[in-house]
Order: structure tokens, then C-alpha cells, then sequence
């Protein structure tokens, strides 16, 4: 259900010569963190090679920009591409998710 | 507030080493907390939606900020500029706390659309509260609708798991913090945040009922670790100026010892109640519609405050201006006392606001006017504000907070006539007031009158009779029953049966006197007799003598010639010497 209504409010997926930001916020190196980095740079490399453009905040060092951004629960990335960033929390362990949300794919195992 | 409440610690027993405790600024929750809330620990505030949980967790940050004590607002459900618009309804200003620095409120919104990967947790929330409590040296935090944030877990085991995390960061971390969570009663996931329970140190529940439609407000210290609390329910309200909890029990512990005699306003129901009523104590004025309670209570009223004392009268029946010219017509004019502000009147109507509400407006002029007295008239409309219950609960509750003050409570309450007189307070209102005075009609001889009697006048000698009871322009007139055979009489009927009873009396007293004056006539009539009598023997007497003189002196003029006749001289002559010589 969430994948589809990450779709709609996402319709401009990046083309495939479009550069994707990103913003990974990570809690110091908790296991957690260090997972959701690690699976985070497979992805870009096995996705969105030479396009992805991420930017790594620790929390614990700039809680304004987790503030600004509403980051409670970490680690979550955010990924902007046009109007709201759409926001996946956790050790994104399921690629899958996260490509739904970068609109990559729209009918994969999210939900 | 609270300079009054300063004066009323609750504190009754103490703990060996309580925690040390952060006032919440909410005068009648720190009072049922003994103090407040525990220091650098967590609170849990629970209750269904609606029961005001959110504002009292605000209220704590607002008293503290106001107070230089800074905190953080986490609402997790509200968006930021609708927490500040509904704190301007309660009279917060939050934005102007922010600006000073004594206030932030973290935009917390969960992001519903957000997918989840693998596991997280609540790290980036502490990170933000741990950065905003350096910027502005935060003491105290509110946490509002935990539950919100737990549910994205989505697994009672993790949900278990970052609360335990949680607390042990703000353990770490000093910080006074009070959670909110919701919890309906009706078992709907209710028992899935029971650990909270545990893990606080301090645990409050919030109650909302609505019975007879109307709704009523209970608050509870489910528990306080190793620290003394009030452990009743508490009725609250919500209104401007945050929450008002009512710590009635509070008042009951402090039991105070009933004062002086206070004269009722007059003197002959004086003398039957005993001297009066006993300041601090609680009479109840008693009777059906008409026959003077209200009269009664003015002259209370008139009479306290002519002394100098303050009286608080708490108006479900009239407003005050009716009561005033009402009260004209039996020679009671209140308006001096209203006019030198020895009277204030409180005036609602009972169906207005809730059983809490009407007790937080009296309990909010206790402390402000301080009176000695209060009044409240009538009881019998307390009813409407719901159900036999809320009615007695309120009573209960305005008889301990005026008894914790040592006021005394004058009621009246209206009843139907037809009961009995020891029925008249109601079972349960009975055993609260310390007197009863019961009014009541009677009809004699086509005329309806007013009786007065004392059915109680607690630790007083008290009268057992009753009074005839009138209402005249110059006031009230107490006076003793025609009390005989058929009953008591009243009015005209009393009159005209005295003035029967009165030439009845003078009827026999005649009887008696002529039987007396008749004795007096028989006695000088026997006297008279006896003398006419006696005077008779003694007449008798003298010609009795005078006969046996004659008779004598026959028979020795006899002797005297026989002797002659025979030459001899006998015995007899010694005895006629004058004849001899």
C-alpha cells in the first residue's frame, strides 16, 4: 500500500540519466547504522550507478538537520526527487523498498 | 494560585527516603503528588482521548518555563502551530516562552507515508532532545502520545524494547519527563502498554466518564515509587488556566475541630440549636418549597456579615439581585453586605458545567475571598448538575474542602414535605452535616403555618421542641406551640384555642374561689353559732346557779325554823352566818 502511494505522489521518476539525492541519517556507528550505510552504497552501486549523490548526517553530531527533517527514528534515508522526499527508516535490509521509493519500482515487495 | 494551598500541605506521612520532586506548577496536582513530580524520572500521564493529558503535560512545561525552568514539547501527534494556538485558548503563550528560550516544541510528526527496512530506533528523537536541551538547558520534558511513535514498531517485544531504551537515555540524561499515552478503558490494546506502568516512576491516570450526560473528570496516582500521594480520585476540569484538580481528600485528612457557636441570625433558634452553628461545621436548612429556607439563610448571612465576616453564597436557585429583593419582604436586606463586599455571590445554573466545574469555582473564591462562611442554596438544584451520585459527590466534596478550611456550610435543600422529619437530609447527606434544621407546613383550622425544629445540632444541647415559625416584614418570629391534647396548634387556631383555654382556667379558678369563699361563710357562720350556743350554756349556767341558790336558801330557811321549833342549834348555822349575825 505504501508503494503505491509513494508512486503517486512521486509521477517524475528520475530518468535514467537523472542524478538522485539523498540523505542518509545514521545515529554515530551503531550496528544499525553501519548496516543501513553498508546496504545503502550496495544499492547505488548495483542501481543507480555513478547517478546517486548521498549525503551522510550523524545525528548525534547535527540534530538540527534531523530536526529540520523530522528524524525520529533512525536510520532512515531520505531521497529527493521532486516534491515531498520520500523517506525509508530502518537498515534497508529489502532494496526492494528503497527502489520503490526512488520510484525505480513501482510494483516491488514493499508494503 | 496557591498561596492558599501553601497553607494546606497534604504531606501526612513521611516516606524514609523519597525522591526529591519537581513541582508540575499545577497547585492541585502537586498537592495530590505530595510536592510534585519526581525529579530527573519519568511520569506516565494515561487516559482516553480527550481527558486532557496533553495539557497537563504542557502545563508542566509552561509553569516551569514561566518559573525559569526550561523544557521540551514533543508532540508527536499535533502539527507545532496547532500546539500554540491551543495553548493561547488556555491562556499559554508559547511562542513567547520560545522566544525566550524557556520553551522548544520539536516539530515531531511522524511521516505516515515513510516506508520501513529492516530494524531502527528512536535515536534520531534523542539525538534532537539531547541537542535542543544543550541549546536551551532544558530540565523538564513532555513527551506527547507515545504511543504514536511506539506503534511504527509494530511488535510489542521492540515496542518493550525501546521503551526501556528510552527510559534509560532519560535516566542518563536528568531530565523531569512526563510521557502521555492513550489508553481507552474499553480493553481495545489497552493492556499493550501496561509495561509503561512499570517503567515509570510515577504513574497518573486520567479518567473521563460522562454519566446522565454530563461528564465528569477523575484523576488518579496509580503510583509514585517509594513516595507518599493522595490515593483517592480527584475530580479536575479543563479550562483556561490549564487543569484544575480538586484535592478534596486532601481537606479530609485535616479534619479540624468544630469552633464556636456562630449565631444562626436569630436568637430564639439559637437557643434551639444549642447557642448556633458551630464555625467549620456544616447545617443543613431543610423543607419543602416556601416555607423559609432561604429566609433562614439570609438572616445568616445578614448576621455574619454585619459582624464583619465574609460570606461566599453560592446561588443554584436565583441570582443574587432576586435573592436580595426577595429577601426584602421578610426585613433582610442583604445590600449593605454586598455593597461592603462582605458578601460575594457566586450565581450558575447547575445544568451549566459539570459537578468539577462548579467545585473549581467555589474552591477558586475559597482562596481568593477567604470567607468564613458559605452558603449555598439549595442543594435539591445540585441535583441537576446529573445524577443522585454527582450530587452527592458534590456535597461530599464542598462539606470537606469547606471543613478543611474551617468554614462553616450552610445548605438549604428543598424537599417535598411529605417525609418524615428525621428523612429529610437523606440518608447519605445526613451523616455530612453536623446540624439539621427542618422546616415544615402544618394546616389547622384552614390556615397553613410554618413549624421550625432542631432534628440535630452535632456535640450541642439542642432543643427537641417545635417552634412556631413566622416570616413578618420585620423579620422572623419564633414562638412556642399550643403543645396539648389533639396535637400541636398553629396560628389563629393556637390563638383561639389558648383564649378557650385561657377562660377555661378563669372558669375553674371562680369555682375554686367561691368554694373557698363558702368554707370562709360556713366558718364565721359555725363561729357565730358556737358563740350564740355557748352563750346560751353560760345563760343556762347562771340561772342554774341562781335556782340552786334559791333552792338553798328555801331549804335553810326551813331548818332554821324547825330548829326554832325544836331549840336546837344545827350543823348548818356556820354555813348562814350572814343570817345569824
Amino acid at each position: 500500500m505504501y508503494t503505491s502511494a509513494r508512486v503517486f505522489a512521486h509521477p517524475h521518476n528520475p530518468g535514467p540519466s537523472d542524478r538522485v539525492r539523498m540523505v542518509l541519517f545514521i545515529a554515530g556507528e551503531e550496528r544499525n547504522s553501519q548496516a543501513a550505510r553498508a546496504n545503502l552504497t550496495r544499492i547505488c552501486e548495483s542501481h543507480l550507478p555513478g547517478r546517486a549523490e548521498v549525503e551522510v548526517v550523524d545525528v548525534l553530531t547535527n540534530h538540527r538537520k534531523a530536526l529540520e527533517h523530522r528524524v525520529l527514528l533512525t536510520p532512515a534515508v531520505l531521497i529527493f526527487t521532486s516534491g515531498t522526499p520520500a523517506r525509508v527508516t530502518g537498515t534497508l535490509e529489502e532494496p526492494d523498498r528503497v527502489l520503490s521509493a526512488l520510484g525505480l519500482k513501482g510494483t516491488g515487495a514493499a508494503g | 494560585m496557591g498561596t492558599a494551598h501553601e497553607t494546606r500541605p497534604l504531606r501526612t506521612v513521611v516516606t524514609p527516603t523519597p525522591l526529591p520532586r519537581i513541582p508540575t506548577g499545577n497547585s492541585g496536582l502537586d498537592e495530590v503528588l505530595c510536592g510534585g513530580l519526581p525529579k530527573g524520572r519519568t511520569t506516565l500521564f494515561s487516559g482516553g482521548p480527550g481527558c486532557g493529558k496533553s495539557i497537563l503535560a504542557l502545563e508542566f512545561l509552561v509553569r516551569g518555563a514561566e518559573d525559569g525552568k526550561p523544557g521540551i514539547l514533543v508532540p508527536f501527534e499535533e502539527r507545532v502551530d496547532a500546539v500554540r494556538a491551543n495553548a493561547l485558548t488556555l491562556g499559554w503563550d508559547l511562542a513567547e516562552l520560545e522566544r525566550e528560550g524557556h520553551l522548544a516544541v520539536i516539530d515531531a510528526r511522524i511521516d505516515h507515508e515513510m516506508l520501513t527496512s529492516g530494524s531502527f530506533d528512536l535515536r534520531g528523537l534523542l539525538a534532537i532532545i539531547e541537542g535542543v536541551s544543550r541549546e536551551i538547558g532544558a530540565e523538564r520534558l513532555a513527551v506527547d502520545a507515545v504511543d504514536v511513535l511506539l506503534r511504527f514498531f509494530n511488535d510489542p517485544a521492540r515496542e518493550r524494547e525501546q521503551l526501556f531504551f528510552l527510559n534509560d537515555w532519560l535516566l542518563d540524561h536528568g531530565l523531569t519527563t512526563v510521557l502521555t499515552v492513550k489508553r481507552s478503558d474499553a480493553g481495545d490494546g489497552s493492556g499493550r502498554y501496561e509495561f509503561l506502568d512499570y517503567l515509570a516512576d510515577c504513574v497518573i491516570h486520567l479518567d473521563q466518564r460522562v454519566t446522565e450526560q454530563v461528564a465528569t473528570r477523575r484523576l488518579r496516582v496509580i503510583k509514585y515509587r517509594g513516595s507518599n500521594y493522595g490515593r483517592n480520585e480527584y475530580p479536575y476540569v479543563t479550562a483556561r488556566g490549564g487543569v484544575r484538580v480538586v484535592p478534596i481528600s486532601g481537606a479530609e485528612l485535616r479534619h479540624k475541630p468544630l469552633g464556636k457557636p456562630v449565631t444562626s441570625g436569630h436568637e430564639a433558634i439559637d437557643e434551639m440549636l444549642g447557642g448556633g452553628y458551630p464555625q467549620g461545621s456544616c447545617a443543613l436548612i431543610a423543607g419543602p418549597s416556601g416555607t423559609g429556607k432561604t429566609t433562614l439563610a439570609s438572616m445568616f448571612i445578614r448576621s455574619a456579615c454585619e459582624r464583619g465576616d465574609r460570606v461566599l453564597f453560592v446561588g443554584f436557585e436565583e441570582s443574587i439581585e432576586a435573592l436580595i429583593s426577595a429577601m426584602l419582604s421578610s426585613g433582610n436586606d442583604l445590600r449593605p453586605a454586598l455593597k461592603s463586599h462582605a458578601l460575594r455571590p457566586i450565581t450558575a445554573m447547575p445544568e451549566a458545567m459539570g459537578v468539577e466545574e462548579h467545585l473549581i469555582r467555589i474552591s477558586d473564591a475559597l482562596d481568593e475571598f477567604h470567607p468564613q462562611h458559605v452558603v449555598l442554596d439549595a442543594m435539591s438544584a445540585v441535583r441537576r448538575m446529573g445524577s443522585d451520585r454527582a450530587s452527592f459527590d458534590f456535597l461530599v466534596r464542598l462539606v470537606s474542602l469547606c471543613r478543611g478550611h474551617g468554614i462553616t456550610l450552610v445548605l438549604t435543600n428543598q424537599t417535598t414535605g411529605s417525609e418524615q422529619m428525621g428523612e429529610i437530609a437523606g440518608e447519605e447527606a445526613s451523616s455530612l452535616v453536623d446540624t439539621i434544621l427542618c422546616l415544615r407546613y402544618i394546616e389547622v383550622g384552614g390556615e397553613t403555618n410554618r413549624l421550625i425544629g432542631v432534628i440535630k445540632s452535632r456535640g450541642m444541647q439542642h432543643s427537641n421542641q417545635l417552634r412556631e415559625f413566622r416570616i413578618t416584614e420585620h423579620g422572623v418570629e419564633v414562638s412556642d406551640i399550643y403543645a396539648g391534647q389533639g396535637g400541636v396548634l398553629t396560628g389563629a387556631a393556637r390563638q383561639e384555642k389558648e383564649e378557650q383555654d385561657a377562660i377555661e382556667r378563669r372558669r375553674a379558678a371562680a369555682v375554686v374561689e367561691a368554694k373557698r369563699s363558702e368554707i370562709t361563710r360556713r366558718r364565721a357562720e359555725l363561729e357565730a353559732e358556737k358563740g350564740r350556743l355557748s352563750a346560751a350554756v353560760e345563760q343556762a349556767e347562771i340561772e342554774l346557779k341562781q335556782l340552786e341558790i334559791e333552792v338553798r336558801k328555801t331549804t335553810e330557811g326551813r331548818i332554821v325554823r324547825s330548829d326554832m321549833r325544836l331549840g336546837k342549834k344545827g350543823e348548818i348555822v356556820g354555813s348562814s352566818k350572814p343570817d345569824s349575825e
